[in-house]
């Protein structure tokens, strides 16, 4: 449970720990534009003064500085997608109706496809590219393999970002819509697939992986799913009639 | 979506202050509906005033012991607070029943409450639309109109208001507290959503260049009873058809007071005060929540495809009255 | 001889999908590319009067607009489906005729997607309109014609006779709605020319080979002068095969344009131009004796297409293949709508037929007052009614008794509305699935190489079914060496035509190519084994050892029928005061042959029994019956399963290899989980409730009690 100043400290702390200079917290006043544009001009001699109609941003993006040229308009989806070659951050709608575009915002998760680039300077953005510690993959990357938790892959990089996330809505005690008494959310070990799954549910997968997502989220809970793999009642070949 | 200038609002007043310069500028806060309509050309502003950092982000117990809710407190935020949680319980249940936790951690109060209908002929230039284009039509009069009013319309417009979140804030009774050009003001939540009449473009009374500045929560012990209950056609992560939200205050079996607000059936969230007064004095019974739900209905004109909506509404209610009277919980 | 064949792998690809360096058609990094967006026709019926592009032509940013008056030339290709095909027969910008809502009328390019985008919406167009021809009750049925070659009426023995003399008679009507196949993936190209007469096109395919011809065809090109690259699928489901128009169009507007030019339609664009699977109704006449044998069943559907192609959604093809019976009669009726033209979607035609047909056997036994897995049993064939040939390997009781058992069926009581759960209603129902087994021709390169791996390299996809690992669990286990050291590349034109995946035929045409060129390259390396082999290229100093092997049906088809089985058991619950229904368990019991892979096969019968689920109950795309344009066009408006509706679904797979098939003896799983499952839902939602619901979606206005 949290309340706003919390959940200010526990982003500030988590933006620490990730290591990332920031110049204002979540709450603090934002420098006037001009200003932005001057500062972020000045971390990123690769980029050209903007042309008409577009702004110079910096965006932290796994930890990195980037530092681009874009219209307003171009959502942190596009961005990342267009012009930072991060493509592991999927479009699949573009309306925030799919989840494909999920990544992290300061630990939050987010729909990249309706969050303007330019809103998100001073902030922590994680994407899936960013999961893994090198070769070693996050731990809900490897429950996902280990479940089948994805078929086509498309959807999968939201999904993975959103488990991501739903782990620590958890530990913070946040509750969903079926908790059944809000004040006592679940722990981790006790967390019901029917939990995992409504809070889950801004992630749509055509493919319909959902049973290995969910495992893939009890696994990373610490929890015991059941086996991917079907009953294989096979018996031995036929006799073959040609 | 059209281009547009972009400015971070330093303080409130600087923020009503552009926005009062500029007849085509309007403010963004979690953009989760804003963007998605600009992209489809529903809105075109050539000027887009970012209030993230404004100073809105608190929530804070007030004197008589309610809460004020600041206008740019994220819909998880509300929805996860402990007093929330524990005191206003439709509430938390009302926003997390909404959308996702994805639009829910970005989704401001302000935000949601501004948020606009999702009729699907709004929502698509290649149809008439009189909420989008004054005087040109409304298609969904007799179109596909299962989502659409079932109280309240005019001939100029069947829409409905989407949120789960006003549902719940109706029924408790809340405050709209704003700043504009003209200074600060207090609009009660029931009188701050429109019934389109003859002016469907207008969603609120909300003056040009006005800002949400906060919502406060007056205090309601018998809010803890409280449910909502949203019926839709996908689990979870869909609009609702019908939603109600209540909260029963019982003496022994016999109904002290009374909240009722319902979502999908109208052009802003719905109290049916009758319906409330009813009950007042009754025993809390199926009868009763039965013969309630009749009044709620009582002026309820279908369309061609939302018939449904009228038996489905009134079994909503007797729902959740009954879960209320039972002390509340998961509806 | 088994190791690797029928254990449980994790998908060899997985690491790169967890990772997000798994990529897809639009994520191709191109210098130099620009973007293309589409302008569509907001009426559905009637001609453009005038376009004007001025104001976009003006906008920032853009570099060209493309309308009917400046369509860039392209040919139409053989469109046989042999060597070519398009999904829509007109091309696109031939004419100013509009012919269905959200139509293609032209495209704007423009160095950003923002402002193709913008440039798009800027252009004028006026039209001179008719009234669209959409409510199906007032347009004009046809008989259909024969399709792929194959005609739809059939009759055998004297139907009138069968339903005349019937105990049991059930008659009735069942509709299906306008679905969406809606992969997530939104459909997106990229066009790359070198100069004029070489075009490498990035766009995910079911058929890589088909749609290298097909380009080719379209542009007269010389096949070996286009190259189409689609390593990654994001979910196709029938509606990736082959190009649609704005997949032409950007390849024939980037030639003009000299830029490689990206086209992503949005899902709205996706809803009108991209397919569909056309709304059916069916009527369904059986008749039987007291003891349950089925005298008679009669089969006609009606289904709907658009003004510029043929499509019929194939309902009656199941008919003759699940149960026996003297007296049978198929007919399909086709209307023309001002719609976009409706497609192949996860078991065209096995789906919905078996909707209808499963449902009225469900009738059947209630009237009967027999168990329907009893029913099911005791009308078994033995032989395909229509081919007259027998059934190779099929093993359906198998389904029916183990699914039985795995649910435990036989403690359903056999009475409606006689079990209830929380104050809920509790029902439980049941229903057979089936779909063909097909395999086409199929070509892979195996290549071994002195640190003991090996390449398998076909011009093949995977859209999600799990090929990549099909191919490698096939290599590893005929070559002898672990999963891990087998590396598979696909969807790339430049490698052996693997045929096409659709028709759930992937796995069965490319096992056994995959197992030729394995036992091709030993022999080629003169060796018994892989490892043998590595050391002999190690101590030989040569760099690899490669080898190609085709695989292709042959005599076998004209001895057997082949086709895949299952059976499906749903327990439902319905609160009917609010109209809630909510799937609660599911146990899936397929006979498919010679399973490769028990993780991703058990996978791809969940997904297709969750993609049943929400047609049952809640997929539906609706026009405006004034306009006739979509008013259900994204994924808040077209709703499909969210996680939230989803129970655990319990898959086991029965029977034995079908080795008259192929050497490997697999079948193929990619669609057959899909069908009955709408049938099975609706049969458990009458056994909880007594209502017999005929008209798909199951939404909750049909639910109120
Ligand atoms: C796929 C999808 C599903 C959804 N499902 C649901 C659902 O089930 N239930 C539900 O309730 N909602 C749902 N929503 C809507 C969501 O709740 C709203 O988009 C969100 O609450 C809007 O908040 P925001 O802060 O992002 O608003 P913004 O998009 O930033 O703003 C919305 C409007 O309010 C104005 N505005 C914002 N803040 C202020 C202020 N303080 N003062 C004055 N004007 C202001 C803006 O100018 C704009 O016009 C869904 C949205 C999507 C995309
Ligand atoms: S109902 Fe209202 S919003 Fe919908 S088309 Fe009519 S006028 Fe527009
Ligand atoms: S692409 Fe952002 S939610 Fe679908
Ligand atoms: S894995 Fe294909 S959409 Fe989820």
């Amino acid at each position: 449970m949290q309340d706003p100043e919390e959940r200010t400290k526990r982003q500030t702390s988590r933006r620490n720990f990730l290591g990332q200079a920031l110049t204002a917290a979540g709450t603090a006043i934002a420098a006037p534009t001009l200003i932005h544009q001057a500062t972020s001009a000045q971390n990123m001699n690769t980029t050209q003064t903007p042309a008409p109609g577009e702004m110079a941003v910096t965006l932290t993006v796994n930890g990195k500085p980037r530092s681009l040229t874009l219209e307003p308009r171009v959502t942190l989806l596009d961005a990342l997608r267009e012009q930072l070659g991060l493509v592991g951050s999927k479009k699949g709608c573009d309306h925030g109706q799919c989840g494909a575009c999920t990544v992290l915002i300061d630990g939050e998760r987010v729909y990249s496809c309706l969050a303007l680039a330019v809103m998100q300077e001073g902030k922590a953005i994680t994407t899936v590219e960013g999961l893994a510690n090198g070769d070693v993959l996050h731990p809900v990357q490897d429950a996902f393999i280990d479940n089948d938790g994805f078929q086509c892959g498309y959807c999968t990089p939201g999904q993975v970002c959103a488990s991501v996330a739903l782990l620590d809505e958890i530990k913070r005690g946040c509750a969903s819509a079926i908790t059944p008494d809000l004040t006592r959310a679940p722990q981790l070990a006790d967390l019901s697939e029917a939990e995992i799954k409504e809070r889950l549910s801004g992630n749509l997968c055509r493919c319909s992986a959902y049973n290995g997502i969910v495992a893939a989220v009890q696994q990373a809970a610490g929890q015991q799913p059941p086996a991917p793999a079907a009953a294989m009642l096979l018996t031995e070949p036929a006799e073959v009639l040609v | 979506m059209k281009n547009f200038s972009y400015v971070r609002a330093a303080s409130v007043k600087e923020a009503v202050q552009q926005s009062g310069a500029n007849q085509a500028a309007l403010f963004i806060a979690g953009g989760t509906n804003l963007v998605d309509r600009m992209k489809v050309f529903l809105d075109e502003p050539s000027h887009l005033i970012d209030i993230t950092r404004l100073q809105m982000q608190r929530i804070e117990p007030t004197t008589d012991g309610g809460l004020r809710i600041g206008a740019l407190v994220s819909n998880t935020a509300v929805a996860d607070h402990p007093d929330v949680r524990r005191n206003y319980p439709l509430l938390s249940r009302a926003i997390l029943s909404g959308a996702s936790q994805q639009i829910r951690n970005v989704a401001t109060v302000g935000g949601n409450i501004l948020q606009r209908t999702r009729c699907p002929y709004y929502y698509d230039t290649a149809f008439a639309c009189n909420k989008r284009k004054p005087g040109t039509g409304c298609p969904a009069t007799t179109g596909i109109n299962r989502m659409h009013a079932l109280l309240g319309a005019s001939d100029q417009c069947v829409a409905v208001h989407p949120s789960d979140m006003c549902v719940a804030i109706a029924a408790l009774d809340a405050i709209v507290e704003v700043e504009g050009p003209r200074g600060r003001r207090q609009i009660p939540f029931t009188d701050f959503h429109r019934l389109p009449g003859d002016t469907p473009e207008r969603d609120t009374n909300l003056e040009p260049g006005e800002l949400i500045t906060a919502v406060v929560i007056p205090p309601l012990p018998f809010a803890k009873s409280g449910v909502y209950l949203k019926l839709r056609d996908r689990a979870s992560y869909a609009f609702a058809l019908v939603s109600v939200a209540a909260a029963l205050k019982l003496e022994g079996d016999r109904i002290q007071a009374a909240r009722l607000a319902l979502g999908g059936v109208a052009h802003k969230p719905w109290r049916p005060t009758e319906a409330e007064r009813f009950l007042i004095g009754k025993p809390a019974n199926t009868a009763t929540f039965q013969q309630s739900a009749e009044i709620a209905l009582q002026g309820a004109q279908p369309l061609a495809y939302n018939g449904f909506k009228v038996e489905l509404a009134k079994r909503a209610i007797q729902r959740s009255l009954t879960i209320s009277a039972n002390g509340g919980g998961v509806a | 001889m088994s190791n690797v064949i029928g254990t449980s792998v994790s998908r060899t690809e997985g690491r790169a999908k967890v990772t997000g360096s798994a990529t897809y058609s639009a994520e191709h990094q191109i210098s130099g590319l620009v973007h293309g967006y589409l302008i569509t026709a907001s009426v559905a019926n009637g001609q453009i009067r005038a376009i004007d592009t001025r104001e976009a032509e003006k906008a920032p940013g853009v570099i060209a607009v493309f309308t009917h008056k400046n369509a860039p030339k392209v040919f139409m290709p053989k469109n046989d489906f042999m060597n070519s095909k398009i999904y829509e027969a007109r091309l696109p910008l031939s004419d100013n005729q509009v012919h269905y809502a959200g139509q293609i009328i032209g495209l704007v390019v423009a160095d950003t997607f923002e402002r193709a985008r913008h440039g798009a919406h800027l252009v004028k167009v006026e039209y001179d309109t008719q009234t669209p021809l959409i409510d199906a009750k007032k347009v004009t049925f046809k008989e259909a014609p024969p399709q792929f070659g194959e005609e739809f009426a059939f009759a055998k023995g004297n139907i009138a006779a069968g339903l005349a003399n019937a105990a049991i008679k059930i008659e009735a009507t069942y509709t299906s709605s306008t679905e969406l196949h809606a992969p997530i993936e939104p459909h997106a190209i990229i066009a790359h020319w070198q100069g004029a007469d070489a075009l490498t096109v990035y766009e995910h395919t079911q058929w890589v080979a088909g749609a290298q011809r097909t380009y080719a065809e379209l542009f007269a090109l010389p096949a070996e002068k286009v190259r189409i690259v689609a390593p990654y699928i994001g979910g196709a489901f029938g509606c990736k095969a082959v190009p649609w128009p704005h997949a032409i169009l950007c390849a024939a507007v980037a030639r003009q344009v000299k830029r490689p030019l990206k086209v992503v339609l949005s899902r709205r664009q996706m809803t009108a131009n991209a397919g569909h699977r056309s709304e059916t109704e069916q009527m369904l006449r059986l008749a039987a004796t007291k003891d349950g044998m089925l005298t008679a069943i009669a089969h006609e559907v009606k289904s709907y297409t658009s003004p510029v192609d043929v499509f019929i959604e194939p309902c009656t093809g199941i008919t003759p293949v699940m149960y026996t019976v003297p007296n049978l009669q198929l007919k399909q009726e086709l209307a023309v709508m001002n719609i976009g033209t409706p497609t192949f979607m996860r078991a065209p035609g096995e789906n919905p037929g078996l909707w209808a047909l499963e449902s009225a056997m469900d009738e059947l036994a209630w009237a009967l007052k027999m168990d329907p897995v009893e029913l099911r049993l005791k009308n078994e064939t033995r032989e395909h009614q229509r081919k007259g040939l027998p059934f190779s390997a099929k093993h359906f009781a198998d389904c029916l008794n183990v699914g039985a058992e795995r649910f435990g069926w036989n403690d359903r009581p056999m009475q409606v509305r006689s079990l209830t759960r929380d104050g809920k209603r509790v029902g439980w129902g049941m229903a057979a699935a089936t779909f063909p087994g097909l395999r086409g021709r199929a070509s892979v390169k195996v290549r071994l190489l002195p640190d003991g791996t090996a390449h398998v390299l076909t011009a093949a996809n995977d859209m999600g079914t799990g090929a990549y690992t099909v191919v490698a669990v096939t290599a590893a286990e005929v070559l002898g060496i672990p999963v891990e050291k087998i590396r598979v590349e696909m969807g790339d034109s430049r490698l052996p035509d693997g045929g096409l995946a659709g028709g759930s035929q992937m796995t069965a045409s490319l096992a056994p190519a995959v197992t030729a060129a394995c036992q091709e390259v030993l022999k080629t390396a003169n060796c018994t084994t892989a490892s043998e082999a590595c050391a002999a290229l190690r101590q030989s100093g040569r760099g690899a050892i490669e080898a190609t092997a085709s695989s292709a049906p042959g005599a076998e088809m004209k001895k057997w029928a082949f086709q895949s089985w299952g059976a499906h058991f749903a327990e439902v619950t319905v609160d009917e005061e609010i109209g809630r229904l909510r799937v609660t368990r599911w146990v899936s019991v397929m006979n498919i042959g010679q399973v490769i892979n028990a993780k991703a096969a058990a996978s791809q019968v969940r997904g297709a029994v969750i993609m049943g689920i929400g047609q049952a109950l809640m997929e539906e795309a609706h026009l405006d019956p004034n306009t006739g344009y979509p008013v259900v066009y994204d994924l808040a408006t077209y709703h499909f399963p969210a996680h939230a509706d989803t129970p655990r679904i319990d898959v086991a797979f029965v029977g034995k290899p079908d080795l008259n098939f192929n050497p490997i003896g697999a079948r193929g799983v990619g669609e057959i989980g899909i069908t009955g499952v709408s049938a099975a839902i609706a049969n458990a939602v009458y056994h909880a409730t007594g209502k017999r619901l005929r008209s798909l979606p199951l939404t909750p206005d049909k639910l109120i009690g």
